[in-house]
């Protein structure tokens, strides 16, 4: 539906970032059809890891540009390009020298707390700025709002995953797909938003 | 097995409130940012109503200024250059070619006396409008011809002295200038009860200054902004008003000493 209605207003959204937002969604859904529909029951557990590293790296590569377009400040942006490097390190890392082929809750807490980093630094910026668009006018406010929520939501599953039982924590990961449903409709809200220009205070 | 369980529900509490804190804390951050910002954009418009405000004051001054100027001029074409013109009338009238020579020749004597004075009187006017020395011979010798006329009457000590007038400003931007100038020294003149003025002018590259001292009752920055943001204060607001037009700055402050004021006026030579 989501992927239907930013091809409808596409018009609206001609900015590489927010395309980029759309590659990112289309990646979800296809990982989701991937690990629910076709190689449900027939996969192994290796398989799934693998799934779900390949998400959390696309997802934190996605974001990292997201909020290195929509960052003005240069220490801002050299905070995501140091930051960036430093997780495919650890995600590879964590990946070579595993033991068990379990959700990488390790990686996965490590994007969350730098994304929920880049989130407050864009949030500290729209305080600064001499504009006088409203700060819930503009796109990128809806996407980062969706992505704080997401991302706040999920933290502390990704990282007590590693100590809930597989009842537990088949029951929480509902957690996960409720906020991935807000972030969705943030989504939607930032596509349905009107390209503006912004106004600057004398 | 207990132990066990309550490690789990443990884990389960933490996981709960662990997430609710997050989302409380997100939904927090997002609603201060929006209201934070509410209340600047609010702040900052208030801040160009008044600007904006403050820019009707300047115009409807100017407007005052012009019309008070306009009054001035027909009150002394009618009250002055009008009775001069009629009397010299009354001499050349038709009765004249039925006098006698020595009353004739007195009579044309008389009306060109009068006429005489009514182009004296003209004169004074349209040098009042735009002084000639200033058109002719720029800002310096027009700021030096008004302070000895003012030195002139003995009242004040006026001196003026340009430092830095190699080459003349714009015509447009010397009227103005001038303008300020014969403003703040009628204000200086009115109410300062000063026993001196001295006017001073320099410039760089870019700027160009003219500084006033008088030892008087003067103004500070306060007083100034305070007055033109005023309903009285006309003449300042003009001086505010023609400021804006070029693009200038000016200050009044009380000297270090206590002894004198100074008042400085800045602006940016134009390209």
């Amino acid at each position: 539906m989501l992927i239907l209605f930013f091809l409808y207003v596409r018009s609206r959204n001609k900015e590489k970032r927010i395309w980029a937002i759309f590659f990112y969604i289309v990646f979800s859904f296809a990982t989701d059809i991937l690990l629910n529909f076709i190689i449900r029951g027939q996969s192994t557990r290796i398989v799934r890891f693998f799934i779900f590293s390949a998400f959390t790296f696309f997802e934190y590569s996605i974001f990292s540009y997201f909020f290195h377009e929509i960052l003005t400040t240069r220490n801002f942006k050299r905070i995501v390009r140091i930051f960036y490097p430093a997780f495919i390190l650890v995600a590879i890392y964590s990946i070579i020298y595993r033991k068990e082929y379990n959700f990488d809750s390790f990686t996965a807490q490590i994007e969350s707390i730098h994304i929920i980093l880049f989130s407050v630094l864009f949030f500290y910026e729209q305080l600064n700025k001499p504009e006088i668009t409203f700060v819930y006018a503009t796109k990128d406010f809806w996407i980062v709002t969706s992505i704080l929520f997401y991302l706040s939501a999920t933290i502390f599953l990704f990282i007590l995953s590693i100590y809930l039982t597989k009842r537990d924590l088949q029951r929480f990961w509902s957690v996960n797909d409720m906020s991935n449903i807000i972030k969705n409709i943030f989504f939607a809200i930032a596509f349905a938003k009107p390209a503006k220009t912004v106004k600057r205070l004398v | 097995m207990i132990l066990l369980q309550v490690r789990d529900d443990n884990v389960v509490t933490a996981l709960l409130g662990g997430t609710f804190a997050m989302l409380a804390l997100a939904i927090g951050l997002v609603v201060f940012i929006i209201f934070h910002q509410r209340r600047v954009i609010r702040y900052q418009m208030t801040l160009q109503k008044m600007e904006e405000e403050q820019q009707v004051i300047l115009l409807n001054a100017t407007i005052k200024l012009q019309e008070e100027e306009r009054q001035r001029l027909a009150a002394d074409l009618h009250d002055d250059a009008g009775p001069l013109l009629a009397t010299a009338r009354l001499y050349l009238n038709e009765n004249l070619v039925n006098l006698d020579k020595s009353t004739q020749l007195q009579h044309v004597s008389s009306a060109k006396s009068i006429i005489d004075d009514a182009i004296q009187l003209i004169r004074n006017i349209s040098h009042s409008l735009m002084p000639p020395t200033l058109k002719n011979f720029g800002l310096e010798s027009a700021v030096t011809d008004l302070f000895q006329k003012i030195g002139g009457a003995g009242t004040i000590n006026a001196t003026c002295r340009f430092h830095d007038y190699d080459m003349r400003l714009e015509m447009e931007q010397e009227q103005i200038i001038f303008r300020i100038i014969q403003e703040l020294i009628n204000n200086i003149l009115k109410h300062s009860n000063s026993s001196f003025v001295h006017i001073t002018q320099n410039a760089n590259e870019e700027r160009f200054f003219i500084h006033i001292h008088h030892d008087g009752m003067g103004l500070v920055q306060a007083d100034f902004e305070k007055l033109t943001k005023s309903s009285g204060g006309l003449g300042l607001k003009n001086i505010q008003s023609r400021l804006k037009v070029l693009n200038g700055k000016i200050l009044f402050e009380k000297d270090d000493s206590d002894t004198y004021y100074k008042i400085t006026i800045e602006l940016v030579k134009a390209e």
